[in-house]
């Protein structure tokens, strides 16, 4: 029942769970105390109807009566004392596993991103740790509390009347074959449900998010053919489990009657022959309930448990995916503090890099220096290489070959948090915050209104945001096409003169910026690289031309390095680009 | 739709199963009151030693496990029936959502985020499938026990069944205080969830300049008050169902006190027969396992009822008129005409100014448009008008006589295609990618057609680098490729079907000028007898073009041929210097 993994998962999750010890000691202290009550409870019965009912003694019944009141009450506030505080403790540990996962998620390699569906973290934050606060606390504590009870009362029956407790324990084998092959039953359906129904679920999501795409298509009928089919399938998985379902619980209920039949049916001679008392049976009668309602729970139990076991696993998958920094030596921030004030240098000498470890190179060789204030332009066709230099950077992935030396630091030994007031990247895409426009220029740092305007005049953004309605207050919606991109684009530029960084970045960000607006920010650009450090992707000349140093770049090699100037005079691949251009305008 | 009517509408649709499960629940449950009596005879005979009790009694017992057998058939097939509803509900229902999610107009999807739709048919579908599983069946069966039962009892002993009500009486008010306050708790823990949903979406989605911004302490302290009001109101709730819910439960162990305190005072005057006794305990755990589920089935009901406000949400949107059931309809529009455009106004909700403003142009069959704007200046919002994308007043765009604003969507779509400039994938092979949408306007693709769009958008090199070629999956939202790979897959994608009007809306940002034009010109050699608008900020994708409207502030503030516009236009002839001038290294 119970795998070795499972055990592990299950340790995990204790460990959550042991900072709330004290909650924990109550809630088990009241188990015994409720097991006691569930067991006098019957006992009582049997005296009311032994000593009173039966020999019609009036005398002492009173007393009995009160002692099952009083019986009743400890029960109900033990049981409550026991549920209430062990879901306490249950609940408290998601927290802390939630706030857990979203620290460690903010720690995850680029790679895990780009081998991770956001909907599948998304899951794991959410409904797989409700699952383990639903199925798993509701149904470890609902499955602990009935065994013990079960055994508890099987334990007195026993004690009381064994030859009566054997009839009830001959009718055991059937119900537990019965369950069992139903419990595997659905678990066979479970696991094809949960599968389809994670690729119709996927499926939706992925419609919703390209509904435009969808709409505009006039797609309708065929992604809806598509979604039909998961549906259906899904249901026809599920009427199956209801006919499982409805046979298990009505077949246990129907054993309960017969099993009292065989009860007074035995019983009668026994009764007669004065072995049983009058008020053994009756008792045995009432308690039965107790017995076959709790085996007959089981299996689901077991089966919201199995359920929940899979939502461990997956986050457990959280929980042993490595960081981005494990086993990593670093060199501590205290340590660094004072090196890395400033940009100073950067070097990279004979770097290699690949994507995952049995793929091709993307970095092949590749060195260069470049000095506090020195523009670089990265030059070459898609697929280059380019893009990597400036993510080995950012380090969002690490795990080069060779060596990069940022102020003389080996980069892979510089923790991440201690670089990035260094750098500001701007991309072709650009993020937005469910934030307003104010946050979204100056994120979470404590900027004034006045210091974030003048960071988005410095790019020419000031203008439209004054046009917004709520101007720098106006609240932006990630995904939603409130602004257009090249407005976005401004937007990230003026991030960029916000943070104030030595050194920028540049991949290709002003590719979806009209000609003239462009044109402005150049210029403003320009005169913010004045005193900055520049590492640019670029297909404009203008852009090139006034670099200190142009890399060519050529399937993950330096094909060619220089100034403007002494490319041209090399005459190859850069001069070969630009005269092949020259040549197709003359035509025109 | 109201919620009655929907409960009513969907009630309707599985009539025939409710009605089978009612009659068989009726059966059982009398059949079940049926039983403790036969118990009760039986148990009143076993102080008799006369052989005739004997057999008397033999009769009883067998006519217990007579109807025992009897009812597991029938609950079996009961529980089937009444539950199956909430499954066939759960999947029309589905269907009937992603149905209109599918058709319902921008100005929806724009209010309601897609992850919070996903919420709902994935948590609120639960709540209505087990309203109309559960719940019903839970429902008939309550009816029928609290209905039958207290009468069989009554017929036993009236007073002592008018005793055992306090007990039960008491506990109900106390169980409905408790449960008024549970209601609203999960309402709101719903809510809180899909908070936490949302935002956790939106942290994943901006994963890259959260970790790139060292964000992360900002994003753990928005998760942590966003969590901390989860976990509050989860134990809330806990509170609720362990010391308030259980009261029932215990009301009806309080019962059987009552039952053996005056029942047992009863009997000692002899008004009562232990036999009697006996079959009072029965009737009083056939009462406590539908007072039990009184409990659950008022949340079933309750959680169902919120669960259908979210749906009705989706549901009670309109789908314009003009719409519905309009894909089975012959288009009314025809082929081969001009698009009209007459003093277009567009202005934003909210926003303070025209995002276009009196904008008119004739787009003559098989000739070329071109738009060239700063950004901002409404070339994105003319192509979501022009698409429909945007709801526009009618009067003011025609496809030959037909107005936009009184075709169908989904027919007006099919003249006219738009590439966007942010192109969105399914997780599919590029080829399923391209045929995409295509089946829905009754095209069979075949692969060599395929082929021809792919190389036609210089994809075909590209591919043959994939190992798997055009089967290649592109991972989420096209993750796998690059931005220009992606957008040249969608303009395949556009290509695949023949149309009447293509609209490129800045598509190839991505690409460099020598790619851009190489697709255009192979493009418009192709594509005979379409037409065609290109919007670019690139002078020469333009220059081939029929017409050319340079966009300033929503207004055409200049119209012409590439050679008339460099004569009438400063901003063109403007962009048009700077692009010369801006000789650009190939392929970076």
């Amino acid at each position: 029942m119970l795998k070795s993994i499972d055990i592990q998962y299950l340790k995990h999750f204790l460990q959550f769970t042991s900072k709330y010890k004290s909650y924990t000691r109550i809630g088990l202290m009241m188990m015994p105390i409720s097991i006691a009550c569930n067991l006098a409870f019957p006992w009582l019965i049997i005296q009311v109807i032994d000593q009173h009912l039966s020999p019609k003694q009036f005398e002492g019944l009173p007393v009995i009566i009160f002692a099952m009141i009083l019986v009743l009450v400890i029960n109900y506030i033990a049981d409550a004392f026991y549920s209430y505080y062990l879901r306490k403790t249950g609940n408290l540990s998601i927290f802390d596993m939630r706030m857990a996962l979203v620290a460690r998620i903010l720690k995850f390699p680029r790679s895990y991103f780009d081998n991770t569906a956001t909907g599948i973290t998304l899951s794991r934050l959410t409904s797989d740790l409700e699952t383990i606060g639903e199925s798993f606390v509701l149904g470890i504590l609902g499955l602990v509390k009935d065994s013990l009870n079960t055994i508890a009362i099987l334990g007195l029956m026993f004690f009381i009347n064994w030859q009566l407790t054997l009839v009830v324990i001959l009718v055991f084998p059937p119900v537990l074959l019965l369950t069992r092959f139903v419990r595997n039953r659905l678990r066979a359906l479970y696991l094809m449900t949960r599968s389809t129904l994670a690729k119709g679920t996927g499926y939706l999501q992925e419609c919703l998010l390209g509904v435009k795409t969808v709409q505009l298509y006039a797609a309708q009928t065929e992604v809806e053919e598509k979604y039909h089919g998961f549906t259906e399938q899904f249901k026809q998985a599920q009427l199956k489990v209801n006919a499982y379902d409805a046979a298990l619980f009505s077949i246990i209920t129907g054993i309960t009657s017969i099993t009292i039949g065989l009860l007074i049916w035995y019983g009668s001679n026994e009764v007669l022959q004065g072995f049983v008392t009058l008020g053994v049976l009756i008792a045995f009668i009432n308690t039965l309930e107790k017995i076959f309602v709790p085996i007959r729970d089981f299996s689901s139990q077991i089966a919201s448990i199995q359920r929940s076991f899979a939502a461990f696993e997956h986050i457990e998958e959280l929980f042993s995916q490595a960081l981005e920094e494990d086993n990593r030596v670093l060199i501590s921030s205290e340590e660094l503090k004072t090196k890395l004030i400033d940009f100073q240098s950067l070097e990279f000498k004979e770097v290699r890099f690949r994507y995952k470890a049995d793929g091709p190179y993307v970095l092949n060789g590749i060195s260069f220096k470049l000095k506090q204030g020195e523009k670089l332009a990265l030059v070459g066709t898609t697929g280059s290489g380019k893009s990597t230099i400036i993510r080995l950077l950012t380090k969002s992935y690490l795990d080069y070959e060779g060596s990069i030396l940022l102020n003389g630091i080996e980069l892979s030994a510089i923790p991440k948090q201690s670089i990035s007031h260094l750098f500001s990247l701007m991309q072709q895409d650009v993020y937005l915050f469910d934030q307003d426009v104010q946050f979204n220029i100056a994120l979470d740092k404590p900027l004034s209104l006045e210091q974030v305007q003048e960071a988005a005049k410095y790019v020419y953004a000031h203008e439209f945001i004054q046009s917004l309605p709520n101007q720098y207050q106006h609240q932006l919606k990630s995904g939603s096409s409130q602004l257009s991109a090249g407005q976005t684009q401004l937007i990230s530029f003026a991030r960029a003169v916000a943070k104030g960084s030595p050194l920028l970045m540049l991949d290709e960000a002003t590719s979806s910026v009209d000609s003239v607006t462009e044109e402005l920010i150049q210029n403003a650009l320009s005169r913010l690289f004045k005193d900055k450090t520049v590492i640019a992707i670029a297909h404009r000349l203008s852009t090139i031309r006034h670099s200190d140093l142009i890399l060519v770049m050529d399937k993950g090699r330096v094909s060619e390095q220089g100034k403007h100037a002494q490319l041209l005079a090399l005459g190859g691949v850069y001069a070969g680009l630009l005269q092949e251009h020259k040549l197709e305008e003359a035509e025109q | 739709m109201t919620k009655r009517e929907f409960v009513g509408h969907y009630f309707w649709l599985n009539r025939y199963s409710y009605l089978f499960a009612m009659v068989l629940i009726l059966i059982v449950s009398w059949l079940q009151v049926e039983i403790p009596r036969h118990i009760q005879m039986a148990i009143d005979l076993l102080n008799e030693s006369s052989p005739l009790a004997h057999t008397t009694l033999v009769g009883h017992v067998q006519w217990v496990i007579g109807f025992a057998l009897l009812m597991t058939v029938l609950r079996i097939l009961s529980r089937m029936y009444a539950l199956n509803p909430g499954r066939i509900t759960e999947a029309a229902l589905k269907n009937d959502l992603f149905h209109r999610l599918n058709r319902l107009p921008t100005s929806f999807h724009q209010k309601f985020a897609s992850g919070r739709l996903i919420s709902i048919i994935n948590n609120d579908l639960n709540g209505i499938r087990l309203f109309y599983g559960v719940g019903f069946l839970q429902l008939f069966n309550i009816v029928f026990a609290l209905s039958l039962t207290p009468v069989w009892m009554y017929r036993i002993s009236p007073v002592l069944t008018l005793y055992t009500a306090i007990p039960i009486s008491i506990a109900f008010v106390i169980f409905f205080l408790g449960f008024r306050k549970m209601r609203v708790l999960h309402v709101q823990r719903l809510q809180r969830l899909q908070d936490l949903s949302e935002q956790l979406m939106n942290d994943l989605s901006g994963i890259d300049v959260i970790k790139a911004q060292n964000m992360g302490e900002w994003v753990q302290q928005k998760t942590q008050t966003i969590n901390q009001r989860l976990l509050e109101t989860t134990l809330k709730i806990a509170k609720i169902q362990t010391f308030v819910i259980p009261v029932l439960d215990y009301a009806n162990h309080l019962m059987k006190v009552v039952i053996l305190g005056f029942g047992g005072y009863m009997l000692l005057r002899s008004e009562l027969s232990i036999g009697q006794i006996t079959a009072f305990l029965s009737y009083s755990v056939l009462l406590a396992l539908p007072l039990m589920h009184l409990g659950r089935i008022v949340t079933v009901f309750q959680m169902g009822m919120v669960s259908i406000d979210s749906v009705l949400s989706i549901l009670n949107q309109d789908i314009p008129s003009r719409d519905t059931d309009s894909e089975a309809k012959p288009s009314p529009l025809s082929k081969g005409a001009s698009l009209q455009v007459k003093n277009l106004n567009y202005r934003y909700a909210g926003a303070t100014i025209d995002a276009l403003s009196q904008v008119s142009f004739t787009l003559d069959f098989g000739k070329k448009l071109g738009i060239l704007g700063e950004i901002g200046s409404g070339k994105s919002t003319l192509v979501n008008c022009l698409n429909h994308y945007l709801e526009v007043e009618s009067g003011h765009i025609f496809w030959g006589d037909s107005d936009m604003a009184t075709t169908p969507l989904s027919h007006w779509r099919k003249h006219i295609r738009t590439v966007t400039q942010d192109p969105y994938l399914f997780s599919d092979s590029i080829s399923e990618n391209v045929k995409f949408g295509a089946s829905s306007r009754g095209f069979e693709s075949d692969d060599s057609k395929i082929d021809k769009v792919l190389s036609l958008s210089q994809l075909g090199d590209d591919l043959s680098r994939f190992s798997q070629g055009k089967h290649t999956v592109v991972g989420e939202k096209g993750i796998m490729l690059s931005g220009g790979q992606k957008q040249r897959l969608s303009i395949a994608r556009a290509l695949l079907t023949p149309c009447d009007l293509l609209v490129f809306d800045n598509v190839l940002s991505a690409v460099d000028y020598e790619t851009e034009r190489q697709i255009l010109s192979g493009m418009f050699e192709r594509i005979q007898g379409q037409s065609v608008i290109v919007v670019s900020h690139r002078v020469s994708a333009l220059e081939q073009m029929d017409e050319i409207l340079v966009l300033k502030q929503g207004q055409i503030i200049a119209r012409g041929t590439h050679t008339q516009l460099l004569a009438t236009s400063d901003y063109y002839r403007q962009t048009w210097l700077l692009q010369q001038h801006e000789t650009e290294v190939q392929s970076a």
